[in-house]
């Protein structure tokens, strides 16, 4: 048998089925690539061995009691797997997780400074580190590392970072306590998180390093910052949440990394792939909520006299030292 | 032997009751709620007084009471005692498939770093290898469409296959794709190739492909190895690793094929164009791991009828080519319809008449 013959009749073949589109695909634009991988970072939240761990670090009974007294003093408007995640919040954002500006000296305990940043080494790749930040202490001048971990055992373990470790370990442990949660990711540098509420049937802001529960307008009116994209990562449900965040055009910034169309297209392609596993009801159910989504980030863009007041109570940013979020433009306005 | 009422608080705040016997065991708690709350029992974890309840301890272990409450998490996959390896484990293996020596353009050395760290792509378990791992059979035409139709596998072959670094390794790593036109990549970026790649019925028709050749006198495992997409398909499942390791077998099998008559060959081979619209000539280029999709991709639909005259619909293109040298106003009109109006297109066709 001639192969060669073979794959020159299947070339000819296929030369012959071969028709272009004559609009540029989407696959073009480097976005369209960025946003199909990020779909896939919510899956690592899945592993039931990683959920089981989650469950026996957890102080569930505590959690448990604190949902059970914040919904009697509650005016029924939350459901109690909501007041759970709000007492997971608490707990998180005080006695679980460390907010780290520049990791004190592991000798001394010393402050230290940033040196410049190094290659992971084979175990911090394999626990997802793409970058690791080297530090010198001002004390004793011992060198050290600070890797940032992308795998949820090695945050489970480490427990320390900033926005990127908080948002990726919160939003793990809202699956791991069975709420459907979203990981939401920012063009400017930032990501939070986003928790389905079944009593209100609406998705939920969580931030869980302002240790911030349901204030979509933290960001925009709060601390000052403008944004452009902001798109949620979940393993039923991927959507650009960006209007829930920017209410008012002045201030949004340039939406320029792709189409808006081929934007849409990857959501739409993400959305039919991980719904291809559930039945017919599911998918009619999720279809459902998908409405009642478009039709609230929709209302968000109604004129601006209409729109929600601005609400000058919303603090700036917590987390990060002066200099940090003054630079970024998150320090407040 | 008396029967308790236990309320069952599920994660998204609905409740269920559930009556058992008080010295049933937790196994048996979650088989009674498996059909209330439709949640299969090894997807509960049930939680009492901030512990997460063994299967095969029983209730009166915990000190569950009548009317006592308890919380119900649903995960996503199974238990892992029901898994007959470790996930954990066998990921940790995946570093030593990368060949020592690749270049830095490898695409392949991405896969234990930062860049594909969020894809979490299943491997497969052990039971698809058979009960002999250091001799791994090729998995059946079923679990594998079961396998593609896991999205996490659909959406990594697609992510897979737009990285055009991703594609050129794999078009390399074949004599056939690389001689290949530059179209064939393009052809593999379409939507249509990946969704006919990840269709289980794709499977179906190579298994029946499988048995046809066997039927002329042809064993197909001794020509194609693994390269008939059989561990293709599945290294493709974990993180496309397999597909490569696939390349060896194949090369075996066509080195140690026995003669066989070509008239009969050449006959069947055409029969199973004509039936199933190429998905014969997978067989030739299935040392990447490629052999279904290839030969399943199906064509896109065609697009509407355009009635305007050749000069006034094509013009910009026209002109294009009369800027290149391709002057014969008839020729170039053909080609131009040929490749629905692409210019690039238009020129292999016009090449490939020379």
């Amino acid at each position: 048998m001639d192969f060669h013959a073979i794959s020159q009749r299947f070339i000819d073949m296929m030369r012959s089925k071969n028709s272009q589109n004559a609009s540029q695909p989407p696959e073009t634009y480097p976005f369209y690539h960025e946003v199909r991988q990020m779909s896939q970072h919510p899956w690592m939240y899945e592993d039931p061995e990683l959920q089981d761990y989650a469950l026996s670090i957890l102080p569930l009974d505590k959690l448990f009691q604190d949902a059970s007294e914040l919904e009697k003093e509650g005016d029924g408007s939350w459901g109690y797997q909501d007041y759970v995640i709000q007492a997971l919040l608490k707990w998180f954002k005080r006695e679980f997780f460390v907010w780290v500006n520049q990791p004190p000296c592991e000798k001394c305990g010393g402050e230290t400074h940033m040196t410049g940043n190094g290659p992971p080494n084979e175990e911090e790749k394999w626990n997802g580190v793409r970058n690791v930040e080297l530090y010198q202490c001002n004390v004793c001048g011992h060198n050290q590392r600070f890797p940032r971990y992308n795998r949820i055992r090695a945050l489970l373990d480490s427990r320390k970072g900033r926005c990127g470790e908080w948002a990726n370990c919160f939003t793990f442990l809202c699956r791991a306590l069975g709420s459907r949660a979203r990981w939401i990711w920012n063009a400017e540098d930032h990501v939070w998180t986003e928790v389905y509420s079944n009593k209100q049937q609406r998705w939920v802001h969580v931030d869980s390093g302002e240790e911030s529960f349901d204030e979509p307008l933290i960001y925009e009116q709060g601390w000052g910052k403008k944004m452009s994209y902001c798109l949620g990562f979940g393993i039923d449900s991927v959507r650009d949440v960006s209007h829930r965040y920017i209410r008012h055009p002045e201030n949004g910034l340039p939406r320029d990394r792709c189409p808006e169309s081929v934007l849409q297209q990857a959501l739409h392609e993400i959305n039919i792939e991980f719904r291809s596993r559930l039945t017919d009801s599911e998918r009619k159910a999720l279809e459902e909520e998908d409405k009642r989504e478009k039709d609230e980030l929709d209302g968000y863009m109604r004129p601006v006299s209409q729109a929600t007041p601005t609400n000058t109570d919303l603090p700036a940013r917590q987390t990060g030292n002066v200099e940090w979020k003054e630079k970024r433009g998150e320090a407040g306005k | 032997m008396t029967n308790i009422s236990l309320t069952i608080k599920a994660a998204n705040d609905q409740k269920y009751a559930v009556t058992v016997d008080s010295e049933s065991s937790v196994l048996a708690l979650k088989e009674a709620i498996a059909p209330v709350a439709d949640i299969e029992k090894e997807r509960q974890r049930l939680i009492y007084a901030g512990r997460v309840l063994k299967d095969e301890e029983s209730l009166k272990t915990y000190k569950i009471q009548d009317g006592h409450s308890i919380h119900l998490v649903k995960t996503l996959g199974q238990n892992p005692a029901a898994a007959a390896t470790n996930v954990s484990d066998r990921t940790q293996q995946v570093p030593t498939n990368i060949q020592a020596g690749q270049g830095a353009n490898n695409p392949l050395a991405n896969l234990t770093s930062a860049r594909y760290a969020g894809f979490n792509i299943p491997m497969p378990s052990a039971s698809m290898f058979g009960p002999n791992p250091e001799n791994p059979v090729p998995p059946s035409t079923e679990e594998l469409a079961n396998m593609l139709s896991n999205p996490m596998v659909q959406s990594s072959i697609n992510e897979m296959f737009s990285n055009p670094q991703m594609l050129d390794m794999i078009i390399n790593s074949s004599p056939h794709l690389r001689n290949a036109p530059p179209y064939v990549r393009q052809m593999m970026q379409s939507p249509e190739f990946r969704r006919a790649m990840t269709d289980p019925d794709t499977m179906r028709q190579m298994a029946q492909l499988h048995q046809q050749m066997g039927a002329a006198g042809i064993d197909p495992m001794s020509l194609m190895g693994g390269g008939l997409g059989g561990a293709g398909l599945g290294g493709l499942g974990g993180a496309g690793l397999g597909g490569f390791g696939g390349a060896n077998n194949a090369t075996a099998g066509i080195a140690g094929a026995a003669p066989v008559d070509q008239t009969a060959a050449a006959n069947t081979i055409q029969n199973l164009l004509n039936n199933l619209g190429g998905a014969g000539f997978g067989a030739g280029l299935g040392d990447a791991g490629l052999g279904a999709g290839l030969g399943g991709a199906a064509s896109p639909p065609a697009p509407a009828q355009d009635t305007r005259p050749p000069e006034e619909r094509y013009a910009e293109q026209l002109s294009q080519l009369n800027e290149m040298g391709f002057v014969d106003f008839e020729r170039n009109v053909q080609a131009l319809r040929r490749s629905g109006g692409n210019v690039q297109g238009a020129i292999e066709s016009l090449l490939s008449d020379l």
